[in-house]
């Protein structure tokens, strides 16, 4: 009986060169993760604020217009009125919604490049796991 | 504002390690909303002493108290009026109030935060539910591959 010819087994190399791959993959991976990490702080940061002006905003609709309101500087506490108070949050809202808006946008892109590199590591642990796997046993 | 996107995964089409990925992502998530709840209700209790002290002002016109200057250094003292307290409402403002509507004031900050927290509990329920769904995918894979390994032996044995 004729034996069926074993099929060449992958070279060395060929692994090598997908296992390099898989490290700059990883290490791309890596960096956008840790991008992603820092917008992620600015953006918990800037909606802390959002959240705390907002709702300082929400106070000063409460108060009656004669309220005496008073900010606080270092350690000193200034008069002002109701109209200068609102006048400022309103003024800091404008901003943290413009920063906002901004890291939103650098998110998405960031992310959107996370997910290829992300994906290229998974196709090349799945081409080295089929290389390296042992041959099916020969059929007689 | 929107939420980044929630990805959307497919279990049934992760490996084994990808699944293990994933879990020890909404596992993390999951430690970071219990913590936020933590933080949560410990403000909430500052409200409610700050509220209880201002409650306690009430009927104390004109009675002797002692002003702390350090921890330990105190000057007497007499309270002069007790219908006005000032508020710190945050972001470095301050408003002078009645006591009532301090208390008011306190009162709709536990209401708020009461439902954030509500809300951080339901995404909990949801991130462990999601959980379950990630260890039973694992699981049934590898009851999977026992039985392919399985088969894989008595073929060899067959065989032999």
């Amino acid at each position: 009986m004729s034996s069926t010819k074993a099929p060449v087994p992958p070279t060395q190399a060929e692994i090598q060169q997908i296992q390099d791959q898989l490290i700059k993959a990883r290490d791309a991976f890596q960096v956008h993760e840790t991008e992603l990490q820092k917008l992620s702080a600015s953006r918990s940061k800037l909606l802390t604020q959002l959240n705390e002006n907002e709702m300082v905003k929400k106070e000063f609709d409460l108060l009656e217009s004669e309220a005496k309101i008073y900010k606080l500087n270092g350690p000193v506490l200034f008069k002002q009125t109701k109209e200068e108070a609102e006048n400022t949050i309103t003024s800091r809202l404008d901003i943290i919604n413009n920063n906002l808006k901004t890291i939103e946008t650098n998110f998405k892109d960031i992310e959107k490049k996370a997910m290829e590199q992300r994906n290229k590591i998974f196709e090349y642990q799945n081409k080295i796991r089929s290389l390296t796997a042992p041959p099916p046993p020969q059929a007689q | 504002m929107s939420e980044p996107q929630q990805q959307q995964v497919n279990l049934g089409s992760l490996s084994l390690e990808q699944l293990q990925m994933v879990r020890e992502q909404v596992e993390a998530e999951i430690q970071q909303l219990s913590e936020s709840i933590q933080q949560l209700k410990h403000a909430s209790n500052k409200y409610i002493e700050a509220k209880e002290a201002m409650g306690g002002l009430k009927g104390t016109d004109g009675k002797d108290m002692l002003v702390p200057l350090t921890s330990s250094i105190y000057l007497p003292g007499k309270i002069n009026s007790n219908e006005k307290v000032l508020v710190d409402i945050g972001t470095g403002y301050y408003v002078e109030m009645g006591i009532e509507q301090g208390q008011n004031f306190s009162n709709r900050k536990v209401q708020l935060i009461t439902e954030q927290v509500n809300k951080v509990q339901t995404a909990i329920n949801m991130k462990r539910q999601n959980l379950e769904s990630i260890v039973q995918v694992a699981q049934s894979k590898i009851s999977l591959y026992k039985q392919q390994q399985a088969q894989q032996s008595q073929q060899q044995v067959q065989q032999k």
